[in-house]
């Protein structure tokens, strides 16, 4: 039986792979923040059932649940470019497309794709707090905007928390997807080296085992976070 | 924009991309048996705390929670061959691509549905276990008879996200070797390259899929309310 698994093999390629970990995880959090803005903005759309842009929406949060996240990555790899095209063809202004970062496409991708999921969680979370709370607001003088903002968002943010934790280990794991539109990033760096050095499974495994380890990271960071914020959540306390 | 972008190509090749939604059927279905199959003996495992093995499905559990569907599928489609190798059996070009991506399925969505038949065991009143053994069942024939019935007419709506999810996943399979529709997509777009329309009609398609899985998911929790009284 040959040897199988070599440690000081391992030690090298996680040498090699650890670099990727700050990209993914900066995709990641791109992502988030600007699905976050994208989510808040849909979910009031939606609420407030705006003419034009409330059935747009409401497509919009369809179609990102029910789309894989490979499919929007390519779908928005591919139709970008045909965009700019045809924007700068009819306006004249040359815009070097080839020049933008496949990294840009990604975050796009799964922005769009995140946004849908959050979109559906700030719905959830804006209808947990009571009704009576914004016409409270409203009966002493706040426009919507201000009460939305100052009494339900903080209070919506509670109940939602746990669930965007959950949104963001799941966006961890989809960035693994964009190396599929040639992103260097961590599963990118895992197939170049493997395809390398022809150690298949020691390199997947010490991929495998640096997501296992982020995921656990920022799960108990999560924790610690809604520790914090339990102390404004309503309901049965002790 | 003609050039750009052209209908037509969209509607001459929605046929030939469709007929390759044989194989993403077929590995969903089997997926989601063997991963119900699975999640349901670890759910119990977990529940009942046997020694050894709750601590490795806790770690199990965890493992395929916390790393992305497409590494897994990588170091099972790649990574074991190369183990199976390392062990002695040299015919590994003989062991179909298929198989692989069916255990991996499998055990994929085993883990998360372990998950919601273990919060779904737990909601079935403790009493009905009671019952069961003093009307002399064995805890199986108490499980099987009673309890699990039960259990799964909870869990329907969550196994039924589980399936679209499942569904979700097969769009990641072509990097190892099946042809389903996303290859053919690909090698298509590689000779015409209008990329775009190709992947719409994927997206038109998985689109499709996801509404059938959605009914079909309403049409049985609808069957199996099992007299309860809700509250509609």
């Amino acid at each position: 039986m040959n040897i199988i698994i070599e440690p000081y093999i391992l030690m090298e390629i996680f040498y090699k792979l650890v670099r990727y970990v700050p990209v993914t995880l900066a995709i990641a959090v791109t992502s988030m923040l600007l699905a976050s803005i994208l989510g808040i903005l849909v979910m009031v759309i939606r609420m407030k059932k705006v003419p034009v842009l409330s059935p747009i929406a409401d497509l919009y949060v369809l179609l990102g649940r029910a789309l894989p996240t490979m499919i929007v990555l390519y779908i928005v790899f591919f139709a970008l470019p045909i965009i700019l095209m045809v924007f700068s063809e009819s306006t004249g202004k040359k815009f070097d497309f080839n020049q933008i970062p496949a990294v840009t496409f990604a975050i796009i991708g799964l922005t769009l794709s995140t946004g849908a999921y959050l979109a559906e969680i700030f719905r959830a979370a804006v209808q947990s707090v009571e009704k009576g709370q914004m016409e409270a607001a409203l009966s002493i003088g706040m426009t919507w905007w201000q009460g939305f903002y100052r009494i339900i968002l903080r209070q919506a943010a509670v109940f939602a928390m746990p669930l965007m934790a959950n949104q963001f280990l799941n966006l961890i794991k989809n960035t693994s997807i964009a190396f599929m539109i040639t992103v260097m990033e961590l599963f990118g760096a895992a197939n170049v080296l493997s395809a390398s050095n022809n150690r298949y499974l020691e390199v997947y495994v010490v991929v495998a085992l640096l997501y296992w380890g982020t995921s656990i990271t920022f799960e108990k960071i999560f924790l610690v976070i809604e520790d914090k914020l339990a102390f404004f959540k309503k309901g049965i306390k002790q | 924009m003609g050039s750009y972008f052209s209908f037509d190509y969209m509607i001459k090749s929605f046929p030939i991309l469709l007929s390759y939604i044989d194989v993403t059927i077929i590995v969903t279905i089997v997926a989601e048996i063997f991963g119900i199959l699975i999640g349901c003996v670890v759910a119990l495992i977990r529940i009942n705390k046997i020694k050894v093995l709750n601590q490795i499905c806790f770690f199990y559990i965890s493992f395929i929670r916390g790393t992305p569907f497409l590494v897994q599928l990588y170091l099972v489609c790649f990574g074991l061959p190369q183990l199976i190798q390392g062990f002695g059996y040299q015919d590994i070009r003989s062991i179909p691509v298929l198989l692989f991506v069916f255990f991996i399925m499998a055990v994929h969505s085993g883990a998360y549905i372990a998950e919601i038949m273990r919060s779904s065991i737990l909601a079935v009143d403790k009493g009905q276990l009671e019952a069961a053994h003093s009307v002399g069942m064995s805890s199986y024939q108490a499980y099987i008879r009673i309890i699990l019935p039960q259990a799964f007419s909870m869990a329907i709506p969550a196994i039924g996200n589980n399936v679209i999810g499942t569904l979700k996943s097969t769009s990641l399979i072509f990097n190892v070797g099946i042809v389903d529709m996303l290859r053919k997509a690909e090698l298509m777009g590689s000779y015409s390259y209008r990329h775009l329309e190709l992947y719409i009609d994927v997206a038109i398609i998985y689109v499709l899929l996801c509404f059938a899985v959605q009914a079909v998911t309403r049409f049985i929790e609808r069957r199996t309310i099992l007299g309860k009284e809700v509250a509609l």
